[in-house]
């Protein structure tokens, strides 16, 4: 017997979002559906740290101005204007550890605030000042002496350790997976040695570009370590769009960019499936996107534009029941308010370390 | 040459005032006082180049000590801003949660959780940013775009050396006091040139003071409030006598000698 009609198959009478022509090919970027949707929502009290690479600032922003309970351990000094405050490092994330591009530069800071663990090789020289080389945007004229940078970094190990003991929900931005290492202690730096402070030796330091098995272990640590500090903790994670300024791989850089952004993105697929305390946001694929034309980027190709930013954070708002584009807010949400009560300008720069390695292009 | 200048001011302006009298006789300087106490000099304003009182409280010492209900700038050809209400120890007050590394105890300096440490460079921002958005500041800066009047900030008189005898609990009060007290003060200084203009602000002579961030106690005593009638409390550690005001004014004349007419 033989009819016209088609058995049906995995692929019959799926929703329109499940079809490339109809999701993407055929739909304006900023009005494709279903892009995400939550595995658990975020709550007006639940507290959340913000961390990861450049990309992750934009997420923390949005958060706060939306009435999101955003940790800040480490707030500006009273009184402190909002762009000197961002210049050492203040308000972009939940404590002042700067961008942490890598999976491992965050098991690293993890482990170290368990521990308290201050290491010699975590500090850099430039002149006659010192650097924490773990995170050497917050102080850009470096500090006095190795006796105060080590002061200094003790005090910040302990507030992000108290940061992470109120944290309800960790949002992390994967951002690279290349990296330059100290080869005595494995420690990876968010920046070459000698591109802020310190010198590059190539007997004591060595690149790594992180592999797939690589990452998926380090953020398998990182969960751990973080829900031994809070077992209820959520995670949200989501790569950053950003490519790469430069590239130590030997590589054409966009290669190099294609092949950091699908180990991270494999990362955080597989996390997905793993745990169900994990979800992730696709601002990668929002960005990326065929369909955009790469219209969410600035002329440079990189830094991810304000219309961007903006659709990729109401993507994530829409989904998490939150009303945008100048409707109401969460309720006691503080809306263009800085951490110190403020209200700031307009600003859509980002500190990112990264990207002065163009100054060496 | 002959100047008439304008002190215009919080209650240290009294200090000034009483001094006046008593150097008057040696210059051919006119020189009108207007005082408004505490936090009401926060009250006045500056308005197409006249100050006024913006309550009735500051308007109140308005008339009381200069009969009139405003001062319009350009009558004068100088005038001096006094203290209102910018000091080293407002200044400091964010050392009660924000300190660099220097002015911990060296004792519990790498175990403290007191304050939070925050670097030299940070901590000079820090103050400068108060020094910015300050009333005087701010009140300086009207007076010099609304008028063509020479403006000079006179500081607040530095808490007396007295503060070495008082007990006091207050941290900020016991910084100046101490070993920290000479470079804390030049910071405040260096701010206060830094925002300002190194021009425009008058300090006390350096032999006025006592490790540069106290002023010798000599010149707190007998020190008189605005009134003229009643003295400060022996309490009072802020309040400089006329003797101060003389030498304060002695360097205002000074920088107006030596000075070109520039605003």
């Amino acid at each position: 017997m033989s009819s016209d009609r088609r058995a049906p198959n995995p692929y019959t009478d799926l929703p329109p979002s499940r079809y490339w022509r109809s999701a993407v090919a055929e739909k304006h970027p900023l009005d494709m559906d279903e892009l995400f949707s939550p595995k658990f929502r975020i709550g007006p009290e639940e507290r959340i740290a913000v961390a990861g690479s450049c990309f992750a600032q934009h997420v923390g922003r949005a958060l706060r101005s939306n009435g999101f309970s955003v940790l800040d351990e480490e707030p500006a000094p009273n009184g402190l204007d909002a762009e000197v405050a961002e210049t050492f490092g203040y308000g972009i994330y939940s404590a002042r550890y700067g961008n942490i591009y890598t999976a491992r530069q965050l098991v690293q800071l993890l482990k170290d605030c368990a521990s308290g663990t201050v290491r010699e090789t975590d500090f850099w020289i430039r002149g006659n000042r010192y650097y924490d080389a773990l995170r050497p945007s917050v102080e850009p004229e470096g500090l006095g002496s190795l006796e105060e940078a080590v002061a200094h970094r003790r005090q910040h190990l302990r507030k992000v350790k108290a940061m992470l003991g109120k944290t309800d929900v960790f949002i992390f931005t994967l951002g690279l997976t290349e990296a330059w290492q100290d080869i005595a202690t494995d420690i990876v730096y968010p920046s070459c040695p000698g591109v802020i402070a310190g010198r590059f030796d190539p007997e004591k330091h060595a690149f790594k570009n992180f592999d797939v098995e690589e990452v998926m272990q380090d953020m398998i640590e990182a969960r751990s370590l973080l829900k031994a500090i809070n077992p209820a903790m959520r995670f949200l994670f989501t790569v950053s769009p950003v490519p790469l300024t430069a590239t130590a791989s030997g590589q054409n850089v966009l290669v190099a960019t294609t092949y950091s952004k699908s180990v991270l993105r494999a990362v955080c697929g597989a996390l997905y499936g793993k745990f169900e305390d994990v979800d992730y946001f696709p601002s990668y694929e929002i960005i990326v996107s065929p369909s955009t034309r790469g219209f969410f980027y600035e002329p440079n190709m990189r830094s991810v534009n304000r219309h961007g930013v903006d659709h990729v954070m109401r993507t994530f708002l829409t989904a998490q029941g939150v009303e945008t584009a100048g409707r109401g807010k969460r309720a006691g949400g503080q809306k263009g308010k800085k951490a110190n009560g403020k209200a700031p300008a307009r600003k859509d720069d980002v500190v990112c370390e990264e990207a002065l390695l163009e100054a060496f292009s | 040459m002959a100047l008439k200048i304008c002190v215009v001011g919080n209650s240290h302006v009294g200090a000034l005032k009483f001094g006046w009298e008593n150097i008057r006789s040696s210059h051919r300087h006119e020189l009108t006082f207007l005082g408004v106490p505490g936090t009401s000099v926060r009250d006045l304003t500056v308005e197409h180049g006249i100050v006024l009182p913006t309550t009735n409280t500051a308007r109140k010492f308005f008339l009381k000590t200069s009969g009139s209900e405003g001062i319009a700038l350009d009558s004068y050809d100088v005038v001096l801003l006094v203290g209102a209400g910018l000091t080293l120890t407002s200044a400091l007050s964010l050392t009660n949660r924000w300190r660099p590394y220097g002015l911990l105890d060296e004792t519990i300096r790498d175990s403290q959780s007191q304050f939070n440490l925050v670097s030299d460079q940070l901590f000079a921002e820090l103050i400068s940013s108060r020094v910015r958005k300050s009333f005087a500041n701010r009140l300086l800066r009207k007076v010099t775009r609304q008028s063509a009047v020479r403006a000079l900030y006179v500081t607040t008189p530095l808490p007396s050396s007295e503060l070495r005898l008082a007990r006091s609990d207050d941290p900020v009060l016991s910084l100046i006091a101490g070993a920290h007290g000479p470079s804390i003060a030049s910071l405040y200084r260096n701010s206060l040139e830094r925002v300002m203009g190194k021009d425009k602000v008058i300090f006390p002579p350096a032999h006025a003071l006592v490790d540069g961030a106290m002023t010798d106690a000599r010149y707190s005593r007998g020190s008189l409030r605005l009134d003229g009638e009643r003295e400060h409390p022996d309490t009072d550690l802020n309040h400089m006598n006329a003797a101060y005001g003389a030498l304060v004014l002695e360097e205002v004349f000074n920088r107006l000698g030596s000075a070109t007419s520039s605003r």
